[in-house]
Order: structure tokens, then C-alpha cells, then sequence
């Protein structure tokens, strides 16, 4: 029996010992980490977080451009965070967390939380400008097709459920334009258009 | 979302075999009894301690490396959330209970299933402390919800990487089970 007991504690130091000499993270989980990155897991549509927030999910939403931008306009129930308020923050394993921010910062959020261990983690690709130039301002080109005024009125309802002002009878060329419009850039949007949207929704009193 | 019906099932067919395994365990470990249970706590005897403290090493090296084999997704292992002073509450009385009974949860369930009388009674007070505390739970949903602390790990807490928390907690086991052997050995003599 002693002899036993001698084995399995050899076992348990050796396994433990080999645990401590490997990555803080895993292979494993790397592996998933790359894998979901690869598949689109890693982001969502602004549309699909309003309509889940309007299906009564309380997302965790951390917006990541600074106070000053935080102030002036923000997705509604975001509060604003750094990358270090993101290391120390406490929420359930399992808790759906939305971030966003002009520029890679949200994509470094995203593996810093996967990281931490949390798996509903996505980002916006675009950021505030996707939220507002796809929910809360949506628009509808003056020569809209019959898909294109679907989309909209299901995107307008979501504008007006978050109090956003939908916008119709738009010219084409001033169709806001982003990885869901054909030719529409891939990637964030430069910060200045970011701005150039919030200045306008504030000159309305919004 | 809906989860498929086979999906529960299979669910609850594994969770009913885990539980058949580990009260079979626990009985062969011989924690039915309540003295063994009650001798912990006057360190007369340390079956309970080196049962659990396996236990808890066997499953925390085997989650790690089937983690690190692709064979589990340690990030979709639920974690509870804290709520600290509920749970020390909580705690305060599960062990006053245990002190008392000679019996937790699994072990009264154990007892009862071998035919012991004090299993029984303590499955009994298990049953009427739920109902209680379900028909009292409006009264105590604020306590039940308060100083939440959010989930966090031994490696969150420690900032440490997850790897180097198993080394230290294995080590620290087997330290103590040396430790364990020493004591028993040294009271018998």
C-alpha cells in the first residue's frame, strides 16, 4: 500500500511539475483561439447585439476609446474600460461581453478576455461607427431594393427601440459604407468618421 | 436556446453514473461513518482529508491535461460565482452541521444507503433545511445576493499562470499527505 501511495504521489509531482514547464495557456487553447478567429467567431454585428439586448440580454459592454469619446456618445448600457480595467474585471465565465474601440484595441480586449477565460467574448468590427451607422441611424437609399427595405425596417425598429433617428431616401453614394455594403471597406473606420457621426447626432440634440 | 432532449438525457444517464461512482467511492474510503468524519476534526483521523485532497488533485491534474490534450475546454467549465458573505454564512453552517451530524451531504446518503440510522436522520434535517430555506427564500434574497465577488480562479487571484497554481497546489497535496502519515504515525506510536 505504501508503495502505492509513493507511485501516486511520484504521479501527481511529475504531472504537476510538466503542468507548471507548459504555457500559461495551452496549446489547446490556442488552438481554439486561432480556430474561432479563423471561423468569424470572434465579432459580431451591431444589429446582433441590439437585438439581443431588445430580447432582453444583458450583455457586458466595455468601450474601450477613451473617457473623453465615452462621454460624448456611447451604445447604450457600455460602460468605459482600458485594457487593465479589462485584466482585474470580475464577471461570470459564462457572461456575454460585447467591446469595441476605433482601431485593434478591440481585437487585443477580445484575446486579452479569451485569455482570461471568458468564451461569449466578441467585438465590433467597425465600433461605434458600425452602432450607429447600422442602429441607430440607419438609412435607406432613395432607390432601395425590396431586400434593402426589409433589412431597413427591421433595423429601424431596433433604431427606435434605442432611441436612434432612422434615416430614408438617402442618396446612394451617401449610404454609410462598411464590411456589410458591396466594395465597403474591411476593417475600422478611420476615428474622424467616428466623430463626424457623434457630432452630428449631438448638433440634433440626441 | 433549447437543448436537444437525447442531449439531457445523455446528460443525466452520466451524471447518474458519476453519482453512483463517488458514492461507491466515498464508501470504500470508508467516509459513511460518522466517526471517521468527526475524528478530522480532532485530527484523530485523516481519512477525510487525504480522500478529498485525491480527489481534488486527480481532477484538477486530469481536467489541466485533458485541457492541454484537446479532450476538454477548461474555459467552458462552469464556475460559480461568489457571493462572500452568504457563503461564509453558508459555510458556517454546513460545518456546524457536519460537526454535529458526523455526516455531509454525500456521506449521509451513503450512510442511509448501508443501512445506518444517523445517515437517514441527517438526510432527513438535509431535506427540511431545503424545504425551509425555499419557503424562507423571499425573506432572504437580498442576503443570498449581497458583496457579490464575481467567479475568479486560484490563478486569477494569484496572478499566477494556470500551470505553475497546479504545480504549487500538487506539491502543497503531497507535502501535506507526508505530513498526513507522520501525524497518524506519530500518535499510534
Amino acid at each position: 500500500m505504501i508503495g502505492l501511495h509513493r507511485t501516486m504521489a511520484l504521479v501527481a509531482l511529475i504531472l504537476g511539475g510538466a503542468a507548471a514547464a507548459s504555457d500559461g495557456s495551452g496549446p489547446a487553447g490556442t488552438r481554439r483561439l486561432v480556430a474561432d478567429i479563423a471561423a468569424g467567431r470572434d465579432w459580431t454585428t451591431a444589429v446582433a447585439l441590439a437585438e439581443r439586448i431588445k430580447a432582453g440580454e444583458r450583455p457586458s459592454i466595455f468601450d474601450l476609446r477613451g473617457q473623453e469619446e465615452f462621454q460624448r456618445f456611447h451604445i447604450p448600457s457600455a460602460v468605459p474600460a482600458t485594457l487593465l480595467d479589462l485584466l482585474e474585471t470580475r464577471l461570470p465565465r459564462s457572461a456575454f461581453i460585447v467591446v469595441y474601440a476605433d482601431g485593434a484595441r478591440a481585437a487585443q480586449a477580445w484575446t486579452l478576455l479569451r485569455m482570461r477565460g471568458y468564451r461569449d467574448v466578441f467585438y465590433l468590427r467597425e465600433g461605434l461607427y458600425e452602432w450607429i451607422a447600422r442602429v441607430h441611424e440607419p438609412a435607406l437609399p432613395v432607390d432601395a431594393t425590396p431586400t434593402e427595405r426589409a433589412d431597413f425596417d427591421r433595423r429601424a425598429a431596433l433604431s427606435r427601440y434605442f432611441g436612434g433617428q432612422p434615416r430614408i431616401d438617402v442618396p446612394r453614394a451617401q449610404m454609410p459604407a462598411g464590411y456589410w455594403t458591396a466594395g465597403g471597406d474591411l476593417g475600422h473606420r478611420p476615428p474622424v468618421a467616428t466623430a463626424l457621426l457623434v457630432a452630428a447626432i449631438r448638433r440634433r440634440g440626441c | 436556446m433549447s437543448v436537444a432532449p437525447d442531449a439531457v438525457a445523455a446528460t443525466l444517464a452520466t451524471a447518474f453514473a458519476i453519482g453512483c461512482a463517488f458514492g461507491w467511492l466515498l464508501e470504500r474510503a470508508g467516509l459513511g461513518s460518522a466517526r471517521v468524519l468527526v475524528g478530522q476534526f480532532y485530527f484523530a483521523n485523516l481519512t477525510v482529508f487525504k480522500v478529498l485532497f485525491s480527489a481534488l488533485v486527480t481532477a484538477m491534474l486530469g481536467a489541466f491535461w485533458l485541457d492541454r490534450a484537446g479532450a476538454l475546454d477548461l474555459g467552458a467549465v462552469y464556475v460559480p460565482d461568489t457571493f462572500a458573505v452568504p457563503q461564509a454564512i453558508g459555510g458556517l453552517l454546513f460545518g456546524g452541521g457536519l460537526l454535529l451530524a458526523g455526516l455531509c451531504p454525500g456521506t449521509s446518503c451513503v450512510a442511509a444507503a448501508t443501512g445506518r440510522g444517523d445517515g437517514l436522520a441527517v438526510m432527513a434535517g438535509l431535506v427540511a433545511g431545503v424545504l425551509a430555506f425555499n419557503v424562507a427564500f423571499d425573506r432572504l434574497d437580498q442576503l443570498y445576493a449581497s458583496t457579490p465577488l464575481g467567479t475568479f480562479t486560484l490563478p486569477d487571484l494569484l496572478h499566477l499562470p494556470t500551470g505553475l497554481v497546479v504545480a504549487l497546489v500538487a506539491g502543497m497535496a503531497v507535502a501535506m499527505f507526508v505530513a498526513a502519515e507522520h501525524l497518524m504515525r506519530s500518535r499510534q506510536s
